[in-house]
């Protein structure tokens, strides 16, 4: 009786909803090709631009396409300090990223995978770091770490990664607590340590984890402007914020293709890791809910 | 019997106890030694300077002035409620935030909508959609000074085409407009999250409630929607404390960064941190500066308090509801 009656509904609707599918599919596609258009084009724009003079930026109206591409730009991204504010920055990113991830997933590990009494609260903890808003310990700390003389040198970032991130310490237990809980007993029965199930079992299957946290804090750190912003000097700082202000000619005016031909450089590796371990990134935001 | 419980008897069930006892008290310590390089970090890079901070805004610490502090009990907070640019930057974040947050998190779960369904080449637009969130701030607002630029603007330039001679002033005419494009420009980060929650929801729901009769609406009003608000409420707290924060990106949009302090160009680029972030890292107020960053932060505290409590009135939390999913 059912049976008979779902079919008869079915029917009507079904062959209408063909043409409006097709329909929808169409004005789907339409728009997600448009939002690609408007969330690309401005990437696109900074290297479009980038190839041109200053003079011919400035002219107006303006074009579409480079009269000629001054690929020669490129190189003179380099006659200024550009290297050593991008070894500035790896000084700080790689040892903050090696300590960040390792401390999270220590820490990601100790939650998912051992039962005590203050666990859960310790947990709430991590997470609620993420509800305060981060001037509220920034400037405190600032006059702390002037009064250690920690100011103007790598040590925060130091400090900062031993502590490892709220986000990544949650992706870590996320993570660990779904591994099977077997191979954590095998590994007791034969004798092993706590740290070593952590080092030798736990650490060499989470590559995807590992890499996902990694890029993540690398990204950070190399985008970040605020802390270098605060905590460094000018001979000391990071390419996010020798890019604003770097790229002038003697009279203090801005050379903006030139800032752009570097703002092109800065952001290029982003867009390299990004595509090439794309699956992890997104997976790592799936899995933790947050992002970046 | 007696024998047997005298030999073996107290040994095993004690022996297992103690055995698990002592793998017990091995779990807790073991579970301490993994977390204390957190605890140590969290009880001297927060909880210390949650609290030097605190102690701060009761003096008038200016950076140099240690020997003569001054004690000045709640003068700093006072100082603050009585201040135009507080009222001002206060009322002008949260107008941003009321604009941007809501929009972009509708935006994000639209996109997520469109992009559930089953169309060709669905991966590569979620990774370009991506793309605004892996790109670093100081690069990007870059971009974004080139679209929204007066003469040399992309935006302008389109607009012409139009209206010829368009010479919109966007960073100092509509700086808000510019700054919440800005924020949507993000909204893959968002989308990510939705769609992965979208595909979690069984295709049997949508199938049942189909077969009753179900339109698109009811069908997105009653099972896409509730299923989809943990995430929606996960977002709009992280994007809350996110959005109400906002600091690089107006100071980088609307300044000629010099090497010490930004100058702002525009009124309506002066959010609430970046009034603060003035005060103190132009100005060495440390103790006002810490009183703002307080009151700031008992505002989104109140503000997080309020959206957790209506949560149980909106998320949905899947418990057996067998009545409510249809």
């Amino acid at each position: 009786m059912s049976a008979v009656a779902t079919s008869i509904t079915r029917r009507g609707p079904r062959t209408w909803t063909r043409a409006g599918n097709a329909m929808r599919r169409a004005l789907s596609y339409l728009l997600l090709v448009l939002v690609t258009a408007i969330v690309v084009m401005p990437v696109a724009w900074i290297f479009l631009v980038s190839l041109r003079t200053q003079a011919e930026y400035t002219s107006y109206p303006i074009t579409f396409l480079p009269s000629r591409a001054h690929w020669e730009n490129y190189w003179t991204v380099f006659e200024y300090a550009f290297l050593a504010k991008a070894w500035n920055t790896l000084q700080i990113a790689v040892p903050s990223v090696i300590l960040t991830v390792l401390s999270s997933a220590l820490a990601g590990f100790g939650f998912a995978r051992h039962r005590a009494p203050l666990r859960n609260v310790m947990f709430i903890l991590v997470l609620s770091m993420l509800m305060v808003p981060r001037m509220v310990t920034i400037i405190p700390t600032f006059m702390l770490f002037a009064r250690l003389h920690l100011n103007n040198t790598y040590w925060p970032w130091i400090l900062w990664g031993l502590m490892g991130s709220s986000y990544h310490i949650f992706l870590f237990r996320q993570f660990f607590a779904a591994i099977p809980e077997d191979l954590e007993d095998a590994a007791e029965v034969d004798g092993c340590g706590r740290f070593r199930i952590f080092w030798q079992i736990f650490m060499p299957n989470s590559t995807p984890v590992i890499a996902t946290a990694a890029i993540f804090h690398f990204q950070w750190v190399w985008g970040d402007w605020v802390n270098p912003q605060i905590f460094l000097t000018a001979a000391k700082t990071t390419l996010a914020v020798f890019l604003q202000t770097a790229y002038q000619d003697p009279k203090g005016n801005p050379l903006d293709t030139l800032q752009l031909a570097a703002v092109a450089v800065y952001i290029t590796p982003m867009l390299i890791v990004f595509f090439v371990a794309q699956k992890y990134i997104i997976q790592g935001i799936v899995t933790t809910g947050l992002t970046g | 019997m007696e024998r047997v419980i005298s030999t073996v008897g107290v040994s095993p069930i004690t022996r297992s106890r103690r055995r698990y006892r002592r793998r017990e008290r091995g779990e807790i310590i073991s579970f301490h030694l993994f977390t204390l390089p957190w605890l140590l970090g969290f009880i001297c890079l927060w909880i210390a300077p949650l609290l030097l901070g605190l102690a701060t805004s009761l003096t008038n610490y200016n950076g140099a002035n240690l020997p003569t502090l001054k004690f000045m009990a709640l003068r700093n907070y006072a100082r603050a409620f009585s201040s135009a640019d507080f009222y001002f930057s206060l009322a002008n974040t949260a107008r941003y935030t009321g604009i941007a947050l809501p929009a972009g998190l509708a935006l994000s779960m639209f996109l997520a909508i469109v992009l559930n369904q089953p169309l060709k080449g669905r991966d590569l637009f979620r990774l370009l959609y991506y793309i605004p969130a892996i790109l670093p701030v100081a690069g990007a607002i870059r971009a974004w000074k080139l679209l929204f630029g007066l003469q040399s603007g992309l935006v302008n330039a389109f607009l012409s085409v139009f209206m010829p001679g368009t010479a919109i002033n966007w960073i100092h005419g509509h700086f808000l407009f510019v700054l919440c494009m800005y924020d949507w420009w993000h909204v893959g980060t968002g989308m990510v999250l939705f769609l992965a929650a979208l595909q979690g929801i069984p295709v049997e729901l949508y199938e049942a409630a189909r077969l009753d009769g179900a339109g698109r609406f009811r069908l997105f009003r009653h099972i896409t929607f509730p299923l989809i608000t943990p995430v929606l409420f996960f977002q709009l707290i992280l994007g809350l404390i996110g959005t109400l924060q906002v600091l690089d990106v107006p100071i980088l949009l609307a300044s000629r960064a010099s090497e010490n302090m930004p100058i702002l160009m525009t009124r309506s680029s002066f959010m609430y941190m970046v009034y603060l972030y003035s005060e103190v890292f132009g100005f060495r107020r440390f103790g006002y500066g810490a009183a703002l960053a307080w009151i700031f932060f008992i505002i989104v505290l109140v503000l997080t308090l309020i959206i957790i409590g209506s949560s149980r009135y909106w998320v949905y939390y899947e418990v057996s509801q067998e009545g409510e999913a249809r």
